[in-house]
């Protein structure tokens, strides 16, 4: 069994938990949006425009 | 007899890959028969694999199969004649990945009916936790399961202990540096480890960092979701330093004040095993198989919430007391997932002893 953090807890920790309580919550991660990253979407345009390029030229 | 393993990608540099050479090693050592065959083979590790083509099965085989992703391997193996021990290293739950990666989602989801399906095929099994036995057991897998930790060779990292202490940092005016490495993938829950940050810069130091170290490969949808989420925070002091050298890894180890983790699925998490010869203090989320690899060695937290995370920061930075409870605790973890101890109780495993 691991170290359970609530055995070291002291008055520094219960000073610190009001702070902590009390400080506005970050934003939620659900709220940022999921998309493509650029980088993805040009290697594969391009990996497409390599592919039509060969193609091409066999035809 | 020989000792044939089989995996589904044999890969240079990652845990599994690492396993499956030192476990080659061992086997040669012993005097052993010994081959490994897998689906791919890292040119890297050319020298050590072959194709799996390449296998001639031979009901005299002793087959080890590393069992951690879908695979077609994972029906294969149970029509071999040799004797069919598996390893599980675990698969990841496919939830984790739905709206990152439908191929990652696909082969994991491929992977946990793979491992049911191997469940009345084998004729014994390797866990390498206890929590990976636990899973296995409600798999149905009704043979002899033991838990044998990863075969993990740590002496490319070089001596262990610490550049830095936490005495050196308030001499050198710096703040609380925070590290996490693993791969960036979204079980790892590195939008928690942000989120404690947050609180960690804005109630505890305002000086402090995280490093996260890790690939994306694969991930980067959800890599990018992390930086937008950074940014939309307007939170300093967060570095996502992808894959970095052995000896910029090795520098961030002991340099750093805290490795943080949050991850919400483990099936061993060599990186912590890294961060206790190292001897940096550990704060993790009490998930999967993270309790069984920490044992003493880190700090559990045993709430769900980043306050609270960053309070076990704060105390363990505080407390002298804690941190020597605690490297106590990780020399004692370090001592069962020694290479000799392990080569031992895996060999013992197979009836090879």
């Amino acid at each position: 069994m691991a170290l359970e953090v609530e055995r070291w807890m002291d008055d520094e920790s219960d000073r610190l938990r009001k702070v902590l309580f009390a400080t506005k919550p970050p934003l939620s991660f659900e709220n940022i949006e999921v998309s493509k990253p650029k980088v993805v979407l040009w290697r594969a345009t391009q990996k497409a425009r390599r592919v039509a390029t060969k193609l091409g030229r066999r035809s | 007899m020989r000792v044939v393993q089989i995996l589904e990608s044999f890969a240079w540099g990652d845990a599994i890959g690492n396993h499956v050479q030192a476990l080659d090693g061992l086997f040669a050592s012993k005097g052993l028969e010994h081959a490994v065959y897998a689906n791919y083979v890292d040119a890297r590790v050319a020298n050590v694999g072959l194709p799996i083509a390449d296998y001639d099965p031979s009901a005299d085989d002793l087959i080890v199969y590393h069992l951690s992703t879908g695979s077609d391997l994972n029906y294969k193996v149970a029509e071999y004649p040799g004797r069919l021990v598996v390893n599980y290293h675990n698969v990841t739950p496919a939830h984790f990945f739905a709206g990152y990666n439908a191929r990652a989602q696909e082969s994991c989801k491929e992977g946990r009916a793979g491992m049911s399906y191997l469940a009345s095929h084998v004729d014994a099994a390797i866990a390498v936790s206890d929590y990976n036995a636990r899973e296995l057991r409600q798999a149905h897998y009704d043979c002899p399961v033991q838990v044998v930790p990863i075969l993990l060779d740590l002496s490319h990292l070089g001596p262990a202990g610490r550049l830095r202490t936490v005495g050196d940092r308030a001499h050198e005016d710096a703040g609380t540096r925070l590290l996490f490495v693993g791969r960036v993938a979204p079980n790892k829950r590195l939008e928690r480890v942000i989120e404690d940050f947050s609180y960690v810069r804005r109630v505890v130091d305002q000086r402090a960092t995280l490093t996260f170290v890790g690939n994306a490969g694969g991930m980067e949808a959800y890599l990018l979701r992390l930086k937008k989420y950074v940014s939309a925070m307007r939170l300093p002091g967060v570095r996502f330093a992808g894959h970095v050298s052995l000896d910029g890894l090795i520098e961030l180890y002991r340099t750093s004040d805290v490795f943080l983790c949050e991850s919400a699925h483990e099936g061993f998490c060599v990186p912590l095993v890294e961060a206790m010869h190292f001897g940096l203090p550990i704060v993790a989320q009490n998930t999967s198989a993270v309790g069984d690899t920490l044992g003493d060695g880190g700090l559990l937290l045993t709430q769900d919430d980043p306050r609270e995370a960053a309070l076990a920061v704060d105390v363990l930075m505080r407390s002298d007391e804690l941190r020597d409870r605690m490297r106590e605790g990780q020399q004692t973890q370090l001592r069962r997932f020694d290479p000799t101890v392990v080569a031992h109780s895996y060999l013992d495993a197979l009836g090879l002893l």
